[in-house]
């Protein structure tokens, strides 16, 4: 059985990235998880980057998953299609919401409903290319989701990917069980706006059985950044920072009363905003760094994966539940603001001095292993005896894929402690900037503990550690159970 | 604690408390909270965007939110688009607009992808939906003329208006109101006015009262909060419309709305239209010119060159009752002028923009203007003067329908502005209006926009002055250039219009009005190829002069219509009689060009000018010669189509040739198409310079000879009535009496009776010489014992001769009064082959040169070629004259007594031809003439000694003077049937002798065998001749008589073609005198020393 994720508009899927790392390090639970992101513009620069952290993801914990009963890349990942779902269709060269609805045709038999259409969507918007998404404007999204799912069919390119979505939450639900839908996007752009409170609700509205075992949960994420819009006029509609708040101000009330079909939402936002120094319409040009907010939606998105229960049959009839987050200080961001930090900590922590020590201690190592005999110790307690060939491709690959996964994770963390426009203490990573990194800072990695042990000798914990054969471990498996299991 | 969402408006509030590191867990509704909580960063904006509302119905939601949250950054605009909906739908029938509603289902069925996006399943739409019955998949379409969608209604907000560029079709709205994109607050000052503010203040409070009574029922409000919230927005609404102060409700079902039954049925109520009337209007122009209809004349209230005076709020200016200044909205008055901005006007009301009445170009006349008889604005002869040109008021005709010229002159200013970009010349017009206000229009032109004429024409009107009751107006145009304005009076269509063309590109166009013409509308060629295309240049209006004499009361006025000239006499009752002199009623002079144009244009194609000098002026007699403008025409309308000859020696001497003029007019056959528009002419020129003078009516005297038909008689008695009743008609003199015929031998009686101390008791004759006919009275024992009108006369007498001897008197002539005979002169009296011909020349000659020529050819010793036929023929007159008295004695009516021949008429001037240059009632031509006169008489010795023959004091006036001098003579009978033969006749074989009768009945049959009497007098006239030395007459006279005979039996053979009534009785001994005084001249012409080319 597999929950389901829905990544929606550019926030959204730059939330599957700490998504992503928290699944690697055992923090998104165990269960399987279906994801497909939304998105009219496939070549989003914030998706594509997404999109090859979790692939990755999903090489490192390749196929047939090789670190046995490990928690670390635990839950499989599975990306139901790699081209985001659109509702447009690939003969819409230039698709707007006129051409969508067919407005012309629309016109000449249908008066009336056109004069209402003309009403409430003035020329300009009608007239807007949306195939770089829905520049800030979610009506005109709402529009064509709605009109996507007309009777329950849903049409457009990739029609199969979310079909597969619904036909997961069928098959999860066929047994009477519950399976868990996350939809993640922000509310005050334009796909993600536009698709939150349309497409989950479609794709639940459209189940043949099981809707009710539907558990729906979703992370709203409020404005937390800004950008120069200068560079954008030349581009035509696009969002606009300085009118995030009004908006936002407007669709929350929305939200309210339009609750969909979620039953757990997480608000979150920030009052001290990140600035993005290089804005963009869409495109590979729109990849923005990583930021809190997108990391608290993962974090959302792990807790109604793996923590949150539905409310008593009761309670219902009170909306969603909503879930708000704080922070102890005005200025910075801890690991105390960390929701369910007892849970989540200790794994990123552990997962943070897993990847730094890989990346420093054993990496090099391991790629010098193939040109020769590696006399390490912790080579010959944990390597040599899973029968590993280190000159093989596959072993390499590994340790390969392995070490960017490490990389990538570590630059997120950096990224995430720059430029925002809050604080965020969580780890050193002064230590990170430099390469190979100096050992001396590995025991203050996290912020706020200090590790009980140095480098060395967790090296030498791994090194010292008996070999346990474990049949579901190939590979590096039994090295990286031994190295968690040490940094931990 | 710090929550992890936007910055809040303040650090205190519930969001703010919570444990960090825990998802805490909140209320749904707590996303409201979130909203609310968070500062807003953004300003108010006046534009709703759909933004972040992921819903098809965004602009709905979108509107609610901004319409019922006031801190919403788009509530301004939102408020004021709602109200001013509101106020579209409780006034628009009021205010002209259709609003049609068309429901529209989003039903199933429909496969549309919209629709399907767009339709609510099952519970509905959940965002703030105010009543259960409002029913999402139901909409109705608001819309307006063309069809254009003004809004919908709305679940959330009742109604939710359109907005932006495409929205059309409320035209008939002022900007104020909706701005062409958006409705505007009409609470807000000046968006409408007092009455429309009052009753849509009750209508909101009436809807308010509806919707208040429907949310008492809890089961249909599903918004609560936001129904009272609504209710209370119309209250406020109401308040800041300053409160329904009506008592009566105001809302009506009227119109075609039609919106269901839930709440919305509310909306499609809507105030009464208010009966279009104008008892209100502010805009109705005050004019004391009679209208057919009432004229409004909107302005535009953002125009600053169109303002009311004095300054009025626009939204309390009425246009018709329920509109105001306000409503009108410009851009649609459109052309029907019946309807304004869709409002069709009551009754025949029109509207006009008074921007219109301005040229878009001023023209200017060159010269200042100062003689011209123009009617000056404020500040046009300063204008004039700065620039020494005279600019013309720069407005289309129109405006002379709407204001007086009194009133033009005195609402139009000009003025002279410099400007950075030069001189311009502002004109402002003011339009009074009803109520005490006006319309004040500024026009600025700029140098580019003016135009300065250059050649002038000459422009005048006749008569000169504007008298109540004188209807009768004629204006001249004259230009020989094509580059010059054209000018036709107004108002009024022109009764008849003439043009001539004439050498030189000479253009001439005379127009008879009606009516007083108050002005003249200027056009202008538009380029260089003359009057091919013309352009509107504005127009000038007419000062006419000032009639400032007293009233005078009823005129009369004798007119002695003579085969040469004629005379007219005309006066008050208690002054005496004066020749018409046309010291003042000259042409007006309209613009002014060049004087000598306009002396020679008016001459030759007018009427005389009045000279400064009054004595100088054109007086009576005038000679009877017309000019027809196109003689081949049969009708001669007068003036317009054909004019008098006002002879100038300086000016018009060449239209002697013209081949246009009429001459011999009285004598005319049976039309009077020439006799008739010259006698007109006459008596209207004598009304004008009789109005000048305080006339008040005008009783017309006038003469006929005896000798004319009795045919003739009664076609002049009809064209005297008819001239009549046409000055009474279209001058306002109206006659007090019937037109009085004398026969000018009466007349001539009575003026020697009175005014020459003429004895009529003991014998006296009157005889007055004309052109044509010479008439004689002889009276005694102070009654007409005879009165004879025979066709012998001045042509007879002298011009005939002249005729047959002009080759060799003209150049003497022209050598003894150079200056006054000009060698034109000269040439056409040489050149002329005709004998009418040769009289029009000879007698406009002599009527220039008067009593001078004969004297001065005296003085020369060159008279006795021209006197000797004159001495004959009038010597023959006194023999006639002799066998009249004869008879009167054999028949008992007259007694040998005789104080006195009195001689006038204008061949009267004829006796100083004879006599040497200057007639002596004592010199030796008398005594030819009493001689000859007792020769007839047979009285011998027993003839009266010292008989005068006396020359009239006023010659030529005499009968015009008769005509109207007050006498104590009657005219106990009228001679018109009897001559005296002069020569023995048989009719029907029974011989009859010289003295006898010869009625016309007689001519018919009469024959004549010899022409004893005609010798006789010859021959006693050669005694008399020879008697006191006259050159003797070398004459053969046998064959004279001889030819005299034939002369008289082929005139009475002539005769006996016609019938009675058409005879014109010429005694044989008259018919041989003529003869006899032709064959004498052509005698003298062959025995002349050398010929004299011609």
């Amino acid at each position: 059985m597999s929950n389901c994720l829905l990544s929606i508009g550019g926030a959204g899927h730059r939330t599957l990235k700490p998504l992503v790392f928290l699944a690697a390090a055992g923090a998104l639970g165990d269960a399987d998880l279906a994801l497909l992101c939304v998105d009219n513009d496939s070549t989003n620069g914030n998706l594509a980057d997404s999109l090859e952290i979790l692939h990755l993801y999903n090489r490192v914990r390749g196929p047939q998953r090789w670190l046995g009963d490990s928690a670390l890349f635990r839950p499989k990942l599975q990306l139901l299609d790699d081209r985001p779902w659109s509702p447009l269709t690939a003969q819409d060269t230039a698709p707007t919401l006129d051409s969508f609805l067919r407005h012309d045709s629309m016109r000449a038999a249908d008066a009336d409903l056109a004069s209402l259409y003309e009403f409430l969507y003035e020329p300009a918007k009608r007239n807007l290319p949306v195939t770089e998404g829905f520049r800030g404007r979610p009506s005109i999204g709402a529009a064509v989701y709605r009109a996507a799912a007309q009777g329950g069919d849903l049409i457009g390119a990739g029609a199969d990917s979310l079909q597969r979505v619904r036909e997961e939450l069928e098959t999860g639900t066929a047994q009477g069980r519950h399976v868990r839908l996350f939809s993640v996007g922000s509310v005050f752009g334009g796909t993600g706006a536009a698709g939150l409170p349309t497409i989950p609700s479609s794709l639940i509205a459209g189940m043949r059985q099981g809707a009710d075992h539907v558990l729906s949960g979703g992370a709203f994420l409020l404005p937390y950044f800004e950008f120069n819009t200068g560079g954008l006029e030349q581009q035509g509609p696009h969002a606009n920072p300085d009118d995030f708040i009004m908006m936002m101000k407007d669709a929350l009330p929305y939200y309210a009363l339009n609750p969909s079909r979620y039953q757990c939402v997480y608000a979150i936002g920030a009052d001290k905003w990140r600035h993005v120094p290089k804005a963009a319409v869409g495109k590979a040009e729109q990849k923005n760094p990583a930021d809190l907010v997108e990391f608290l939606g993962a974090l959302a998105a792990s807790n109604f994966l793996v923590t949150w229960n539905p409310p008593a049959a009761s309670s219902n009839g009170h909306g969603p539940e909503l879930f708000v987050l704080h922070r102890e200080k005005e200025a910075v961001f801890t690991w105390t603001d960390v929701p369910e930090h007892d849970r989540i900590k200790p794994k990123l922590a552990a997962f943070t001095r897993f990847c730094f020590l890989f990346l420093n201690d054993y990496e090099p190592e391991l790629r010098k292993a193939a040109n020769g005999h590696l006399k390490a110790t912790w080579y010959g307690t944990q390597i040599q005896p899973a029968g590993v060939n280190p000159k093989s491709a596959e072993f390499q690959n590994q340790v390969r894929d392995l070490a960017n996964f490490c990389g990538a994770f570590l630059r997120w963390w950096a990224d995430l402690h720059e430029g925002a426009g809050l604080n965020v203490d969580l780890v050193h990573t002064s230590a990170l900037r430099q390469w190979p990194f100096t050992d001396a800072a590995f025991p203050v990695l996290i912020t706020g503990e200090r590790y009980a042990q140095n480098a060395a000798q967790v090296i030498k914990k791994v090194a010292g550690m008996p070999f346990e054969r474990d049949p579901n471990l190939s590979g590096l498996g039994h090295f990286v159970r031994a190295l968690a299991s040490a940094s931990t | 604690m710090y929550p992890m969402l936007p910055v809040a408006e303040t650090t205190q509030d519930e969001l703010a408390s919570g444990k960090p590191g825990e998802w805490d867990k909140r209320h749904w509704g707590d996303l409201r909270h979130i909203a609310s909580r968070t500062r807003s960063t953004a300003d108010a904006r006046d534009r709703i965007e759909v933004d972040l509302i992921p819903d098809v119905w965004a602009r709905l939601i979108l509107f609610s939110n901004a319409l019922f949250n006031d801190h919403h950054p788009l509530h301004k605009p939102a408020l004021a688009a709602y109200r001013g909906f509101l106020a579209l739908l409780a006034l628009r029938i009021r205010k002209h607009v259709l609003l049609k509603a068309t429901s529209l289902h989003l039903g199933a069925k429909d496969n549309w992808p919209f629709s399907a996006a767009a339709r609510q399943h099952r519970h509905g739409h959940g965002v703030h939906q105010l009543y259960a019955d409002t029913n999402w998949n139901e909409i109705y379409l608001l819309r307006g003329d063309g069809g254009s969608l003004l809004g919908v209604t709305s679940p959330l907000t009742l109604v939710c208006p359109a907005q932006g560029p495409t929205l059309k079709g409320l035209t008939q709205l002022p900007n104020s109101w909706f701005s062409g994109a958006e409705f505007q607050d009409p609470s807000a000052k000046g968006v409408l006015g007092d009455e429309d503010r009052s009753l849509l203040a009750a209508w909101i409070s009436e809807l308010k009262t509806n919707l208040a009574k429907y949310g008492q029922d809890p089961a249909v409000v599903k918004w609560h909060r936001g129904h009272s919230e609504l209710v209370g927005l119309l209250s406020k609404f109401e308040e800041d419309l300053g409160g329904s102060k009506r008592a009566e409700a105001v809302g009506s079902h009227e119109g075609s709305l039609r919106l269901g039954t839930s709440p919305y049925r509310f909306l499609a109520v809507a105030v009464k239209a208010e009966e279009a009337r104008l008892d209100n209007s502010d805009l109705i122009l005050d004019t004391t010119v009679p209208l057919k209809a009432p004229i409004l004349l909107p302005i535009r209230v953002s125009d600053t060159d169109t303002i009311i005076e004095p300054p009025s709020d626009p939204s309390k200016l009425c246009v018709v009752t329920g509109t105001s200044l306000l409503d009108i909205n410009i851009a649609v008055w459109g052309d029907n002028r019946r309807s304004l901005a869709g409002r069709p006007l009551p009754g025949d009301a029109e509207w006009l923009d008074p921007k219109t009445l301005f040229l878009d170009r001023l023209f200017f006349l060159k010269g200042s203007q100062q003689r011209a008889g123009l009617l000056h604005a404020r500040g046009q002869r300063d204008v004039a003067d700065h620039f020494s040109e005279y600019p013309i008021l720069p407005f289309v005709p129109k405006l002379n329908d709407l204001l007086t010229p009194t009133d033009i002159v005195r609402n139009v200013r000009f003025s002279v502005e410099e400007h950075p970009t030069g001189t311009v010349v502002v004109v402002k017009l003011r339009l009074p209006l009803k109520n005490g206000r006006a319309v004040e229009v500024t026009h600025t032109y700029t140098s580019d926009q003016q135009t300065s004429i250059q050649q002038m024409p000459v422009l005048e009107v006749w008569p000169p002055f504007r008298r109540n009751g004188w209807k009768r107006y004629n204006t001249f145009w004259w230009s020989n250039s094509d580059m010059t304005f054209t000018a036709d009076p107004f108002p009024g269509a022109p009764v008849a219009t003439e043009t001539e063309s004439l050498p030189g590109a000479q253009q001439i166009r005379v127009t008879q009005m009606n009516q007083t013409p108050d002005g003249f509308l200027l056009q202008y060629p538009q380029g260089p190829s003359g009057r091919a295309t013309m352009q509107n240049a504005g127009f000038i209006l007419l000062k006419y002069v000032e009639i400032t004499s007293p009233p005078t009361g009823v005129w009369v006025a004798g007119v002695d219509f003579g085969t040469s000239s004629t005379n007219v006499i005309s006066h008050a009752e208690r002054d005496r009689e004066t020749p018409l002199s046309l010291a003042q009623s000259g042409p007006l002079r309209v613009v002014v060009g060049r004087d000598a144009d306009r002396a020679e244009a008016l001459y030759k194609y007018f009427l005389p000018f009045t000279p400064e000098n009054t004595e100088l002026a054109e007086t009576s007699p005038f000679l009877s010669f017309l000019r027809m403008r196109h003689p081949e025409n049969n009708e001669f309308r007068e003036i317009s189509a054909a004019h008098i000859f006002f002879y100038s020696r300086s000016h018009n001497v060449q239209e002697l040739s013209s081949g246009r003029l009429a001459t011999n007019l009285k004598w005319e056959g049976q039309s009077k198409v020439r006799s008739e528009p010259y006698l007109r002419q006459i008596c209207v020129q004598t009304a004008a310079e009789a109005a000048m003078g305080g006339a008040e009516g005008l009783n017309w005297f006038y003469s006929l000879p005896t000798a004319f038909s009795p045919y003739m008689r009664g076609e002049y008695r009809k064209v005297w009535r008819l001239i009549s009743r046409f000055i009474s008609e279209s001058t306002g003199l109206r006659s007090t009496e019937e037109p009085q015929q004398m026969t000018e031998s009466f007349a001539n009686a009575r003026y020697f009776t009175h005014r020459e101390e003429a004895p009529p008791v003991v014998g006296a004759v009157f005889m007055d010489v004309g052109g044509g006919t010479t008439d004689m009275s002889i009276w005694q024992d102070n009654a007409e014992r005879c009165g004879i009108s025979i066709r012998f006369a001045g042509r007879d007498i002298f011009l005939g001769p002249l005729f047959h001897l002009r080759g060799r008197l003209i150049k003497d002539f022209t050598t003894a009064m150079p200056d006054r005979i000009p060698s034109a002169t000269e040439a056409r009296l040489l050149s002329d082959q005709t004998e009418d011909d040769f009289f029009a020349h000879a007698e406009a000659m002599l009527r220039d040169v008067g009593t001078a020529l004969p004297q001065q050819l005296h003085r020369q010793d060159k008279l006795e070629a021209a006197a000797l036929p004159v001495r004959i023929g009038l010597a023959g007159l006194f023999y006639y004259l002799g066998i009249v008295l004869r008879h009167l004695e054999q028949a008992g009516l007259y007694k040998r007594s005789l104080g006195g021949v009195f001689v006038g008429g204008n061949g009267a001037q004829l006796l100083h031809w004879a006599d040497g240059g200057e007639y002596d009632p004592h010199g030796p031509f008398a005594k030819v003439l009493t001689e000859c006169l007792f020769a007839a008489t047979r009285w011998g010795d027993s003839a009266p000694k010292n008989v005068q023959i006396k020359l009239s004091g006023r010659p030529k006036q005499e009968v015009a003077v008769g005509l109207v001098v007050q006498s104590t003579l009657v005219d106990a009978e009228e001679h018109w049937d009897d001559v005296i033969s002069g020569e023995p006749f048989t009719v029907d074989g029974v011989a009859k002798p010289e003295t006898d009768l010869i009625g016309r009945e007689d001519l018919l049959k009469a024959e004549v065998s010899d022409l004893p009497e005609l010798r006789a007098f010859f021959a006693a006239y050669a005694k008399a001749a020879d008697s006191i030395g006259y050159p003797r007459l070398n004459l053969t006279t046998d064959p004279l008589f001889t030819r005299a005979l034939e002369r008289v039996r082929q005139s009475m053979a002539n005769q006996r073609t016609q019938s009675a009534e058409e005879i014109e009785l010429a005694p044989p001994f008259i018919t041989g005198l003529q003869a006899l005084c032709v064959g004498i001249a052509r005698e003298a012409d062959r025995s002349r020393p050398a010929k004299l080319g011609r």
